[in-house]
């Protein structure tokens, strides 16, 4: 359509400038001069025409992102905005988020300090080799084990020596929206994650034993990993891990010579390779030509098949082993690209002892998918992620994805170019419209359905379908298995239950009797805790540390506070600070404290030593909790006495029953 | 064929069509500078949301160029009666060009940003080539028949 509407402007000019040289030159000048004018102009045309086939997209390489910008504008300049772009940097000022004015963190006695030198950006820290020297550190286990490690201050510890510091040059950063790690580069290659790390929301540094949910522990450098070794792959365009064993001239040393097409999350993580796309449309006829259709020289996630587009969210957002036959092991380049199946690369697990099948560590039973195991860090018990980066796997799982007949797809909510950058919802996806592109129905029995008011947080389809059920980065976020709010998948899983996570002063039995009474489901045979006591204060007090983080979460959550009376919260939550042996937790029971509370940020240092700790909470409880007394009858699922305080043999009741043992959720 | 067989009367002529071109295309064209001023006033997203960036530039191009051309216009009118060695032939040629660059170039531009994609302008752009090249031509005509003319006007100063 185009090119016939280009050739008949074409033609129509041209008949024009005939005329004007007849008229002008006479018949046969005139002639010969139109002729030699269109005649070059035609075979200009022609040959730009040949170059602009075929595609050769065999061997396609890969191009700089800014090779977009010539053409794809405003899409580049979305992509700029987005946590995407920035989660890989090279430190430069312009990328470090951090305070490096000289700025000092404290951590078991350990001073780090940050430090700027003109355009370098340094950590000086304690010295993993002074530390190993010391304690060399247990065997971290991936899950099990009771108990904890007792804290050993540093400062003075070993006979009064004070630790080995270590200046660090801080060459990369990995993270931009939540947190900023810093990377060191060592002379193998290998970049080594500080143990400081910046926490963007709370602006403030903070040791990485507690940026993951996982027990205090005294062994400074334990999340220190290597980021050439598993972090690259998700974090970067086209990563090129390049081991190098051993690094020459250093016999039993392994190192990397890792590479990667774009640090960061950039173009052709979604488009793939771009050279050959980016050399035929310099062509302008080829332009016109594609224009309007897909160019088979690029993938366009929109074009493709839902299951092909959702694989290029699914490479970075879901729970993937290598298939190991589609790789090059000398190089360990990524062989995924866009638009391609990711399961010829990637086997997808749902459960860590499935993971640890598929990296040849479980048992040999390889035909039964295992499923999740009580302390799965990525997992709950009925299947659902509970972590951040499976979300493909919460999405595949839901009854819309199974019999949605490919209408779900990651797109149908998330955009990246248009969006805002915070979870990169598209326009109105933040709303109930999303789930009437398909619910429509939905829209006009709103409040007959959610049996709460219209405009209230009840009536969000989000908030009971896709609830704040993921921990990760030291706060909670929306689970993408959308599902029905069922009693029955939070009994023995770990998960708590959507409407508790709302009602957090409401048991979950109370919950069964409004779901058996608005919908038609069975009730189910609960325990006495769950019957008797607030389904919120049952998971901190019993569960593990994975469901503790859940519902501490909540306690800040506008909704939660909007839905219910959260005023009996705080004297409780100060209790829970007692007993936590998670800095995660901690972090976020405070968080809860503060936000219900109002309360000074600095009064609470949930990575502080256990003696700083017990002196802040006396300090808070002697401000915050005070001589409380609730009125008797308001709270009927909360252990309280006759006279309103909590009542101590119940609450200590509960607190026996937990079962504490070694968690960890690596994100 | 032409019926002018008067060199003098047919630079007279053409001069007269390219003084009334300029002065159209200055009327036209600054009234599209008054639109496009007007659409900046009232903030119009047609025009000036982030998206229409192409739409944007393709526009103000179409004012720029057709001011521009139609100024060029003026000057070939004013100075065609006193300067240059043309042949009728050469110069109805060059005039032809030179009218049709006036009007193909910013129409070209104009239908451009009527309705462009993220990468490129609607179609309408092919004219904007055309038009140039017929530019081209016209001003090599005119530049080619400075020569000789410093003579010519010796000859023809009383």
């Amino acid at each position: 359509m185009i090119a016939a509407t280009a050739f008949l402007v074409l033609l129509a000019s041209g008949s024009m400038v005939l005329f004007q040289c007849l008229r002008a030159l006479g018949r046969l000048r005139g002639i010969v001069a139109w002729l030699g004018l269109f005649g070059t102009l035609a075979t200009l045309w022609f040959l730009l025409d040949l170059s602009a086939y075929p595609y050769p997209l065999e061997g396609n390489s890969s191009a700089p992102s800014a090779s977009c910008f010539k053409c794809h504008e405003s899409h580049y300049a979305s992509w700029q905005r987005t946590y995407h772009r920035t989660m890989t940097r090279e430190a430069t000022p312009e990328n470090v988020k951090g305070d490096f004015n000289d700025a000092v963190f404290t951590y078991q006695g350990i001073p780090s300090r940050m430090t700027r030198e003109g355009d370098s950006f340094y950590m000086e820290t304690l010295d993993p080799v002074w530390q190993n020297a010391r304690s060399p550190p247990a065997p971290r286990p991936r899950s099990g084990g009771e108990g904890g490690p007792v804290l050993l201050p540093w400062n003075g510890g070993e006979g009064g020596l004070a630790p080995r510091l270590r200046k660090f040059k801080v060459e990369r950063l990995v993270g931009s929206h939540w947190f900023q790690e810093c990377l060191y580069r060592d002379g193998a290659g290998r970049y080594w994650r500080l143990p400081v790390s910046y926490h963007l929301v709370e602006k403030r540094w903070i040791h990485t034993n507690g940026a993951f949910l996982a027990p205090d522990t005294d062994d400074f450098w334990s999340k220190s990993t290597i980021w050439n070794e598993s972090c690259v792959f998700c974090h970067n365009t086209k990563p090129s891990k390049r081991p190098v064993n051993p690094v020459p001239g250093r016999p039993g040393l392994n190192g990397y010579r890792t590479e990667v097409a774009e640090l960061g999350i950039a173009c052709e993580a979604c488009h793939g390779p771009g050279a050959e796309h980016v050399r035929l449309n310099q062509n302008p006829l080829r332009r016109f030509r594609v224009r309007g259709e897909a160019d088979p020289s690029i993938v366009n996630p929109r074009r493709l098949v839902g299951r092909r587009a959702d694989d290029i969210c699914a490479h970075c957002h879901a729970a993937l082993a290598p298939r190991v036959q589609a790789w090059d092991m000398t190089k360990m380049t990524d062989p995924f690209n866009a638009g391609e199946d990711l399961t010829d690369a990637y086997h997808f697990f749902w459960s860590e002892a499935e993971q640890a099948k598929l990296y040849g560590n479980g048992p040999a039973d390889r035909g039964r998918t295992p499923p999740p195991e009580p302390l799965d860090g990525r997992f709950w018990g009925d299947g659902t992620p509970l972590t951040t980066a499976v979300e493909y796997q919460g999405m595949a799982l839901s009854a819309c994805y199974e019999n949605g007949q490919g209408r779900l797809s990651c797109l149908s909510c998330h955009d990246m170019h248009v969006a805002e950058p915070n979870f990169l919802l598209a326009r109105g996806m933040d709303t109930n419209e999303a789930c009437y592109q398909c619910h429509d129905s939905y829209r006009e029995r709103l409040v007959e359905h959610t049996h709460h008011r219209a405009g209230s947080p009840g009536s969000l389809c989000y908030n009971c379908h896709m609830p704040y059920q993921v921990y990760s980065l030291l706060t909670t976020h929306r689970s993408h298995r959308i599902s029905s709010p069922r009693i029955k998948d939070s009994l023995g899983t770990g998960k708590p239950h959507a409407c508790n996570l709302c009602h957090l002063d409401r048991s979950l039995a109370w919950t069964q009797e409004r779901l058996v009474e608005w919908y038609p489901v069975k009730p189910v045979r609960l325990e006495e805790e769950d019957r008797k006591y607030a389904s919120a204060l049952v998971h901190l007090c019993r569960s593990d540390a994975r469901s503790r983080a859940v519902v501490a979460g909540s306690f800040s959550w506008p909704a939660a506070r909007q839905a219910g009376d959260t005023a009996w919260a705080a004297p409780f939550l100060l209790r829970l600070l007692e007993s936590e042996r998670y800095p995660a937790v901690r972090y976020l029971v405070w968080r809860g404290l503060r936000s219900l509370a109002r309360t000074d940020p600095e009064a609470y240092n949930y990575l502080g030593t256990p003696e700083e700790r017990s002196q802040q909470q006396s300090r808070l409880r002697r401000t915050l909790a005070g001589p409380q007394a609730e009125p008797a009858g308001r709270y009927p699922y909360l252990p309280l006495t006759a006279d309103g305080r909590i009542d101590e043999a119940a609450w200590n009741r509960l607190l026996e029953k937990r079962t504490d043992p070694d968690v960890f959720i690596h994100e | 064929m032409s019926s002018f067989t008067n060199e003098s009367e047919l630079r007279a002529r053409l001069a007269r069509r390219h003084y009334l071109a300029g002065w159209l295309g200055l009327l036209v064209f600054l009234t599209l500078g008054g639109l496009l001023e007007t659409l900046h006033g009232f903030k119009i997203g047609y025009y000036l949301d982030a998206d229409h960036k192409l739409r944007r530039e393709l526009w103000r191009l179409a004012h720029a160029h057709g001011t521009l051309l139609a100024l060029v216009q003026l000057g070939f009118a004013l100075g065609l009666p006193h300067f240059g060695h043309w042949t009728p032939g050469r110069l109805r040629l060059a005039s032809f060009f030179l009218l049709d660059a006036a009007w193909l170039m910013p129409l070209g531009f104009f239908l451009g940003g009527l309705m462009p994609g993220e990468t490129d302008p609607s179609v309408g752009i092919v004219l904007v080539p055309v038009g140039a090249v017929l530019l081209l031509i016209a001003v090599t005509l005119i530049l080619l028949s400075t020569r000789g003319s410093s003579k010519e006007k010796v000859e023809s100063a009383p």
